[in-house]
Parts: structure tokens; sequence; C-alpha cells
């Protein structure tokens, strides 16, 4: 591995990056909306509708799916128990955000340079495959991962200066804090190694990021199940997720790997 | 520089290039002839150990594109068919990437150096997207220069340029031959094959032909010389065919076409024995097939 060369690519990509306005807009706005949303609910809610929102006949059952897991969540105020529980609700949503800033990125620097044909005159340098292959998995993935670590830490210490310590020690557990650190980088793996994928039969970017709905849907599907009172995400489950996401990413990547040599990109991706 | 043997490559069941055997020496400019789908691009990048071959050797730098390819890359420059710049980018950063991909010291004033080069430096900040066509040919023949390669593949070099971009360009390569780099060519402007290269190969999957165009012209169509005459008259025909070293002779209107074997020989005498018989002799020129009837000539030996 030389560093001098991965060390290029990387600032190459983050150079094109930064100029494309329409991933870093994007990227930019869904943060925001996954930040403002949960906040919006549990905070402005109960000030605006008052009792009439916190004793909803059909948040109740809800509520006490939390209380089952948390006896003394019993104890809290009804307004209280409601934030909480919105506010454990939506971490899921920041699950998102990497997945679309990792796929976009990927999906228009591998693409883009299969569209401009600039890759041929890449692979005619020294630099390995492996190290090219790395470049770009860095460039793609660690933004979006850093940024919605960012966003979680801004978002946490909202919730800590709204909330006060009691709503934010329920709402930021230790299942929330391992869903954001694990499953969160780990999500973005994937996401990175189905776009090196997809990228290399597809043509266009956007077409390419449809794939992204493989992993949006279970996303959604956990955020639905647990509004729906289904299930509490607890940290065995999220302990759970990310190994079986571990082992996922690795059969993924190493098939993405396959994928990505000099003579498949030169003539087998269209 | 270049030494193949049998090199061929397959993809599936297609065959691409077909036992291609050829050297090009140090200092030489060759060029690769060849319809779309003949292999030269396929050539190009076997050489410059992009992609394996299937079967065969080749060594390119006395370097074997099968063991020490990524020490070749480093050696050899590539201008690949399109230029394939980093639109977003200006010219500056686009070639700063490449010199710091090949390891250039001093990769500032490298770039400086081959922006200068083509011509470009007042441009170096401008994004390369808002190039014109022939700009961005010059970009990546700077790309393809920066660190100073042994030997240069350029494919198809102008190839959807206009006449001026296309002019700019070639000038330019002729500068650079001059400067005694080898240059591997590959292109469909025989013209250009002829003013650049000197040996040309012919490639149709497999090599068809393979030497200098003087020497591939005297091999199809020999030397043909023509004598326009004032009176076409039928028995001075005759008369050139009584000259020894004549091959043949055919009327075209009032001009004999003689083809000889030996022009600073045969043409004298050829001459005297015109005047000789009476004939008022006009103009003597020597007629050179154009590289154009060579390679249509050989191409079509193939498919014919």
């Amino acid at each position: 591995m030389n560093g001098r060369r991965i060390r290029t690519i990387l600032s190459k990509e983050w150079e094109e990056t930064i100029r494309n306005r329409t991933i870093v807009g994007t990227f930019l706005f869904m943060l925001l909306v996954f930040m403002g949303l949960p906040l919006v609910m549990a905070f402005a809610g109960p000030a605006l509708a008052g009792d009439a929102l916190v004793n909803d006949p059909d948040i109740q059952p809800l509520q006490e799916v939390l209380t089952q897991a948390f006896p003394e969540f019993a104890e809290l105020e009804p307004v209280q128990q409601f934030q909480v529980f919105m506010l454990r609700q939506f971490p899921v949503l920041f699950l998102l955000a990497p997945i679309m800033g990792a796929m976009s990125v990927a999906t228009y620097s591998i693409i883009g340079e299969k569209t401009t044909r600039s890759l041929e005159a890449l692979l005619a340098t020294p630099i390995r495959t492996s190290e090219l292959l790395l470049a770009k998995s860095l460039a793609a993935a660690v933004p979006p991962v850093v940024a919605t670590w960012v966003a979680f830490g801004i978002w946490a210490l909202l919730v800590r200066l709204l909330g006060g310590p009691v709503v934010a020690g329920y709402a930021l557990n230790a299942s929330t804090w391992t869903m954001m650190l694990l499953i969160m980088p780990l999500v973005a793996l994937l996401a990175l190694g189905l776009s090196v994928i997809v990228s290399s039969r597809a043509n266009d970017p956007r077409s390419a990021q449809q794939v992204a709905v493989i992993l949006v849907l279970p996303i959604v599907a956990l955020l639905a199940g647990q509004l729906g009172g289904l299930f509490l995400l607890g940290l065995p489950a999220v302990l759970t997720g990310a190994a079986v996401l571990l082992v996922v990413d690795a059969l993924v990547l190493q098939a993405g790997v396959k994928l990505f040599n000099r003579e498949a990109i030169l003539t087998r991706w269209k | 520089m270049i030494h193949t043997e049998r090199l061929s490559k397959r993809f599936g069941e297609f065959v691409a290039v077909d036992d291609l055997t050829l050297d090009v020496a140090p200092g030489e400019t060759f060029a690769l002839l060849g319809p779309n789908g003949a292999g030269k691009t396929t050539t190009v990048r076997m050489l410059a150990c992009l992609i394996a071959p299937t079967s065969g050797q080749a060594t390119v730098t006395g370097r074997s594109i099968r063991v020490e390819a990524d020490e070749i890359r480093g050696r050899v420059g590539l201008l690949t068919e399109a230029p394939g710049l980093y639109d977003r980018l200006s010219a500056w950063q686009n070639l700063m990437i490449f010199a710091n991909l090949y390891g250039v010291e001093q990769p500032e004033a490298r770039v400086e150096k081959y922006l200068r080069l083509v011509e470009l430096w007042e441009h170096r900040d401008q994004a390369t997207g808002g190039f014109s066509k022939g700009m961005k040919q010059k970009v990546a023949i700077a790309r393809a220069l920066l660190h100073e390669p042994e030997l240069l593949f350029l494919d198809e070099p102008t190839s959807g340029l206009d006449p001026s971009a296309a002019k700019v360009v070639r000038d330019f390569l002729v500068e650079l031959k001059r400067s005694g780099r080898t240059i591997f060519l590959t292109t469909h402007n025989l013209d250009e094959a002829e003013r650049l290269a000197d040996r040309i190969g012919v490639l149709n999957r497999h090599l068809i032909a393979l030497d200098t165009p003087e020497r591939l012209r005297q091999r199809l169509y020999g030397h043909r010389t023509l004598v326009r005459l004032a009176d076409a008259a039928p028995a001075l025909a005759e008369v050139a065919r009584g000259v020894p070293g004549v091959r043949g002779v055919t009327w075209r209107d009032s001009t004999l076409a003689v083809e000889i074997e030996e022009p600073e020989r045969d043409n004298p005498v050829l001459v005297a024995a015109l005047v000789g018989a009476g004939a008022r002799v006009q103009a003597v020129t020597e007629e050179r097939a154009s590289l154009e009837q060579i390679y249509l000539q050989l191409i079509g030996e193939v498919e014919g």
C-alpha cells in the first residue's frame, strides 16, 4: 500500500464531492430533518397540543412497551413518558444518512469515472486496484459517517438540554449509542459494497442509488415496528444486528473487491 | 523497447488479438493501423499492463508484462482514446493528481513544465469541463508525459477532434517524435500514421503487414512511372514493353503507366527508347500509392 497514492485519490474524491452541490446539499438537508423531526415531535408537540397528545389513547399502549422493558419508566410524568417514547424511536433514522451519503458519493465516484472515461487513465498509473478501492471507499464512507456522528452528537446535546437528564437518560441509553457507534458504520460499509457491485453494471448514478431501497426498507421497518409497539430495540437486539451485519458486510465487500480489478473494469463493466 | 511473441487475447470465444509478434526499437515511432474491432486498443491495453494476455509473451521497457506490470505502468505513458479528465477540477489539479500517482518528485515544477509545453499554463486554474476538445486532449497528452516515460502509447490521439484541433495535436506529436521518445501509436488516420511513423503494422486481429510505409508501398504496388505523351500511339506501348526492367504497361488516356523494377536505373532507358521511337514526351512522373490504397488493399485481401 502506497500512502501517497491513497492520499492523492482521497483528496481528489473529496475535491470533486465538495464541488457536487447536489450530493452535499441533499445529505446535509437529510441530516437536518433527522435531527429536527424527533425534537419537534417530542418537545414542540406536547407544548402545542398539551395533554390531548400526551394522553392520546393510541399512544398509551405503545408506552406500555417501554414500561415493560423499564419498570421505573412508569414513575416518569406523562409528558416525559411521551418524550422518551418519541425520542427512542427516531435514532434509527440516523442510519439512513450514511447509507444515502456513502451510496451517493460512491456511485457518483465510480459511475462518474466510467461515464467520463477517466478510469482507464487512472488504471494506467502504478496505483494498485486495492489502493484505489480503499481510497474510494474511505472517501465515500468516512465523511457521511463522521457527519452523522457529529449530527447525532449535536442531537444528543439538544435532547439533554431540552429534555433534562431524566428524559435524556432514557432516550440515549446503551442500545442507542451502540447503534450509532457500531451499526451505523457497518451499514455505511454495506452501502459501499453494494455501490461497487451496482456501479459495475449501471451507467447512471441515480439508477444505481435505487438499490439503496434494499437497505432503507429494513430500517423503515424497524422504525415502523417500534412505532407500532411490536418491539423495542434493546441492547441484545442491536448487538445481534451488528454481528449479522458484520458477516453480510464481509460477503458483500468480498464480492465488490472481486469485481474491482483492472481487467474487469476495462472489459466487463458496462 | 517492445517485444511481443505470439501475444493473444481472447474474451470468451471472441479472439481480439491473435498471435501478435512484433518488435519496436528504442526511439522508434510505430503506428498500428486497423479497422474498428481489429484489436488495436486491446493490444495497447495489454502492453500498458491494463489487461493480461491470454497467451504469448511480451516485454516492455525490458520487463515482462506478466511479472512486472506495476513497474511497467510507472515507466510508460498512455494517452487514452478519450481524454478522461476530471471535469470539475482544474487543469492544474488534474495533472497534480497524476504527478502524485506516478510518484513524481517536485510535482508542482513538473506540472508547470508540461502545462507550459502544451500552452495551457494561462488556463491552469480553469475547470477542464469548460475546455475545448483540443485543449482537453492537450491536458491528456501532458498527463501521459508528466512522469517522462521511456515509452508513450497513444491510442487514437486525434480521434473526435476537429481538423484544426487535430493539427495542433499532430504538430505536437511531431515535436515529441523529434525529441527521440519511443512512441506506439494506434490510429485510423493514415496521413497521421505516414507523417509520424517510422514503421507501420496493419492489424486485423492478427498482424497482416509490418514494415516502413515505403517498403509496404513497394511490396504491394512496385514502382510505377507515368509518361505523358503528346500522341497516344499504340505502338509506343510495345516499345516500352521491350525495355529491360519493365514489368507491365497500361494506357491511361494519353499517359503510359509503366511498372518498372528500379526507377533510377530503368527510367532513363525507358524515356530514351520512347523518344527514339518518335514519342513526344510531355512529362515523366513517379506514381506513389497512398497509404490509404495500401491499407485498403491489405485489409481487403484479408476480408475479401
